[in-house]
């Protein structure tokens, strides 16, 4: 049985705005499912509707067995983990950690037991007597984790909580999110704008535009079976390149064609490849290889090149790319064709 | 071999309140000797011109009050020509049984001062947080209230505690007729409001999560949070209540129920001169010294009603 | 070459479920159902408790008097026999009045003398101030202190000082500096001015304060590029600190007008509207009509006049919003 499952959910609000459109998706046990897109495509308001802490316009939300649409948060079994925190300032951090604890009169044993237990876990023991204003960004993430983990909950929800780190304490964190999600077993919705974050964390990630799931799948699956042109250019940095496949040679106009750039070789064409003359425009060095930027024609490509390549800009080069690597969609509708 | 001692300078972080100045006068204006000595003595001129102005009447007030009547109706501007004399101030306590008015006076501070809290705190966590479906229509006809006199109702008032419409009696010399209508200050809600709708929505969500409900919420969550706005409130609650004259003077006409305020004209036809700045002295010193203790408080929130924009 | 095997022409399941979602027709999208239930559910019955402090004391004490002033003024109330309706009689009568012209004139030279004591000399003060580099709250709390004494107390202390005999206070302090002494408040022409200084006294430090804020919220980056520019401080003052506060300004001489045209507590402690009428304000005739009266109280005219006074501030602070608006930075 799915551990959470969304059956046609929608969110339209009062002027009619729709901020997911009839979402379908089922989250198993255990599992680390990540939410990811750009900006307002509503995996956020998603997210909220699990908590409810936005109201559900259309279908349903289940968690465990028991459909939770009228349920209120608090009765719901789940613990979010928020952007900027949310601690209660005016509270220590033992005190915001057993808040919630205390709300539900769980005994004092079990609840010392349980934040304890979190602290240690999250190297808070220290500080759960100072207030947040007192603490460090990453200590401050670390008391909301705890938060969440001293509720021992079905689920954890949780919206973006790395997006106020900076890039070195963020990736640690990361690392200690997934540690501690596979130690407990609780399944996780984890929200994110960062594709790279949802490629390293996720068990499988659901990729949503403008409220509609465009694809749902592994990383290793989204990666090289993208089910359109969103997700092709949206997973992978830097973005994959999509030309028409007339444009190489490859197809009918009505077909584009997808090659990712590690996949661009510098050389003549042979069997099994198709080949294209470009202009290098302009080269990056990236210490371990290089990112070329190509023009064919009106369009850019991007090409990751080995270091010792020679490359000049502003020469017209020959490029290949094995048959095997082309991904091909339509045209019209940006789906993945066969 | 002598021990080396090394002394550590202990540095004392020197209490230099980092008040920002206008900015109008750069460093390099104060440089100019037209500046330095034009500006600097007008500034140090205005001191005393602010002393002899703003705290002369008052340390009149408090010489006079030690002063015996004599010395103070035909010498008003010497100083204790022939000594002090405390027996004003005893006079007012006793005959004039000072102590009774002020005990007033604090009772009906006190008491606005709840019913001021109780109302600004609930309607503003209401409308700022709860937010129902009517909110902005009650907004609006809470705003409206700012736009109409406050003297300007006291007729309708009086009619209204005189003769009470629904329930029949009459308010009068109730002290209830002071407290609860001082809680109807649409200023004071819109200060709360704004202050709840600064606070951050995911605290909120947070606790909604956590388990709270809308009452723990306010109690265990908002109210701890807005521990300066209740201080601003509070204080000028109590300001305004010892200040409120006309209000009392209408409501009140059991003498032995009158705050201070409104008894002092008697006062000063009934008893001599003395005798009666010492009871105006004594009137002042809540307010003095709450104002010496509170200032940068009181300071700071007439500032903000004030400081609009820019 | 070929180094990736992949097998294109093949979609996985991943793939084949997003397409066959994509391509399907959207659903309708769902009627909002609101009932009385969900009201209940999403806390709509803590909503109105919170409220019912709010929406109980100002209905009793702020919006039915609004509306009771309105209905008094249009009958004639006493209390021995029900109210009757009158129209516009008691407007007329008010009118009519020969104390209302006098009323209003004193009320506007009152708020005229204390527009020209109490409005630019709190800013010169305020300029002063913000530019000290130290002590600023020293001259801040001296500033403030005669707002925090009661009014009644100020009034009468002044009263004092008024005394119009060779020893009281400032006919002491005017015969140091070989001026006779002075009626002061018992005289008509000197009553209203001393009035208004006393109120200033009072009052200004507040002004001063609100000034003093504004003063110091301006951007000092606008200051140092006139600097920059050439400006003197005279030139600074004019072309950045008057523009940069003109809201406040504004806002703070039409809240002045408006108070000053509600005074009521000077003239009644001070003279009770004399020497011969000399400081009668609308307000105090508003009181007398309906608490000085000794042939009984006119609650029909005292209302009348309020609604008077009330609709003509209002239509006052309309033109003056309407004609400042072109100057104040929205």
């Amino acid at each position: 049985m799915a551990a959470i499952c969304f059956d046609g959910v929608s969110k339209i609000y009062g002027d009619g705005t729709c901020a997911v459109d009839a979402l379908d998706l089922e989250i198993e046990q255990g599992e680390f499912m990540v939410f990811v897109g750009p900006s307002g495509c509503g995996k956020t308001t998603a997210l909220r509707m699990v908590a409810g802490l936005e109201e559900i316009s259309g279908g349903t939300i289940t968690i465990g067995d028991r459909q939770v649409n009228d349920v209120s948060p608090k009765d719901r079994d789940i613990a979010m983990v928020f952007q900027n925190y949310a601690l209660y300032p005016h509270m220590t951090v033992a005190q915001n950690l057993a808040f919630g604890l205390k709300l539900r009169n769980i005994d004092k044993a079990e609840l010392d037991r349980r934040v304890n237990d979190a602290a240690a876990a999250l190297d808070l023991a220290d500080y759960l007597h100072r207030k947040p204003k007192a603490l460090s960004g990453g200590q401050r993430q670390r008391v909301a984790l705890g938060r969440a983990i001293v509720r021992e909950p079905a689920a954890f929800l949780m919206d973006e909580p790395l997006s106020n780190l900076d890039a070195a304490l963020r990736a640690q964190t990361r690392a200690e999110i997934l540690k501690l999600q596979k130690r407990l077993g609780t399944t996780t919705i984890y929200v994110t704008h960062d594709q790279v974050e949802a490629m390293t964390m996720g068990d499988r990630i659901a990729v949503m535009r403008k409220g509609l799931l465009q694809q749902i799948g592994t990383p290793e699956q989204l990666y090289t079976r993208p089910a359109n042109t969103f997700v092709a250019s949206f997973i992978g940095s830097p973005a994959m390149n999509i030309v028409p496949a007339a444009a190489v040679g490859l197809g009918p106009g009505s077909l584009l064609a997808g090659f990712r750039p590690e996949h661009v070789e510098v050389g003549l064409i042979e069997s099994g490849c198709f080949g294209f003359d470009a202009i290098v425009e302009v080269v990056e060095y990236l210490g371990g290889e290089r990112l070329a930027h190509l023009r064919l024609g009106e369009r850019s490509l991007v090409a990751k090149l080995p270091v010792d390549e020679r490359l000049e800009s502003g020469t017209t080069m020959s490029f290949v790319v094995p048959h095997g690597a082309v991904a091909f969609f339509d045209a019209e509708t940006g789906l993945a064709t066969g | 071999m002598s021990a080396i001692r090394v002394r550590r300078r202990r540095e004392h972080p020197k209490r230099v309140t980092e008040v920002p100045t206008g900015g109008l006068v750069l460093a390099s204006d104060w440089r100019r000797p037209s500046v330095k000595w034009g500006l600097g003595t007008t500034q140090a001129l205005l001191l005393v011109v602010l002393v002899i102005i703003g705290l002369g009447p008052i340390l009149w007030l408090v010489k006079a009050a030690i002063t015996p009547t004599q010395d103070t109706l035909i010498q008003p501007m010497s100083v204790f020509p022939h000594g002090t004399d405390l027996s004003n101030i005893s006079n007012a306590w006793t005959q004039v049984d000072i102590g009774l008015y002020l005990k007033n006076t604090i009772v009906l501070a006190l008491g606005s001062w709840a019913s001021q809290l109780i109302v600004s705190t609930t309607g503003a966590y209401a409308l700022s947080v709860l937010r129902p479906k009517w909110g902005s229509l009650i907004m609006v006809l809470l705003l409206t209230t700012l736009f109409v006199p406050p003297v300007v109702l006291l007729v309708p008032l009086y009619l209204e505690i005189v003769h009470p419409p629904i329930f029949g009696g009459t308010l009068e010399n109730n002290y209830f007729a002071i407290w609860l209508p001082a809680g109807a200050s649409a200023f004071n809600v819109v200060l709360m409001k704004r202050f709840f709708d600064n606070l951050p929505r995911e605290i909120f969500e947070a606790a909604r999560i956590d388990g709270c409900g809308p009452v723990r919420l306010f109690v265990s969550i908002v109210l701890p949070m807005s521990k300066p706005i209740l201080g601003v409130v509070s204080l000028f609650a109590v300001l305004a209540s010892w200040k409120d004259f006309l209000w009392p003077l209408l409501v009140l006409s059991n003498p032995s129920e009158q705050p201070i305020s409104v008894r002092l004209p008697t006062i000063q036809s009934e008893t001599d001169l003395g005798v009666f700045l010492a009871a105006m002295l004594i009137a002042c010193i809540v307010p003095i010294v709450g104002f010496l203790i509170f200032q940068r408080t009181i300071l700071r929130g007439t500032g903000l009603g004030g400081a609009l924009k820019g | 070459m070929s180094k990736i095997d992949f097998m294109p022409s093949e979609l996985d399941q991943s793939q084949q479920t997003a397409i066959a979602a994509l391509s399907a027709p959207r659903p309708a999208p769902p009627r909002y159902r609101r009932t009385p239930l969900t009201w209940l559910q999403s806390g709509g019955l803590s909503r109105l408790a919170f409220l019912i402090p709010l929406i109980a004391i100002f209905g009793a004490f702020s919006w039915y008097p609004i509306v009771k002033l309105v209905i008094t003024s249009l009958q004639q109330t006493n209390f021995a026999a029900p109210a009757k309706w009158v129209g516009l009689h008691n407007f007329s009568l008010v009118i009519h009045d020969p104390l209302f012209p006098i009323a209003v004139r004193n009320t506007a030279e009152f708020a005229g003398l204390a527009l020209i004591f109490g409005y630019p000399i709190p800013l010169v003060v305020a300029l002063l101030v913000s530019e000290l580099r130290r002590r600023r709250g020293l001259y801040a709390a001296l500033v403030y202190l005669p707002v925090v004494i009661p009014p009644v107390v100020a009034v009468l202390l002044w009263y004092t000082f008024y005394n119009a005999g060779p020893t009281g206070v400032f006919n002491t302090i005017l015969h140091w500096l070989g001026i006779g002494p002075q009626p002061w408040i018992q005289s008509q022409s000197q009553a209203m001015p001393s009035l208004v200084l006393e109120s200033t006294w009072a009052n200004a430090g507040g002004t001063v304060i609100i000034y003093l804020a504004a003063l110091t919220g301006v951007n000092s980056e606008l200051y140092e590029a006139a600097s920059v520019d050439g400006a003197g401080i005279w030139k600074k003052i004019w072309h950045v600190t008057l523009p940069q506060l003109r809201t406040v300004l504004l806002v703070t001489m039409i809240l002045q007008i408006i108070g000053t045209a509600q005074v009521f507590l000077e003239p009644y402690l001070f003279t009770q509207g004399g020497p011969n009428n000399a400081t009668i304000t609308v307000l105090l005739l508003i009181y007398n009509y309906a608490f000085g009266n000794s042939l009984g109280p006119q609650y029909g005219e005292a209302a009348a006049l309020s609604v008077m006074l009330v609709a003509f501030l209002a239509l006052f602070s309309l033109i003056y919003l309407r004609a400042t608006r072109s100057w104040s930075s929205e």
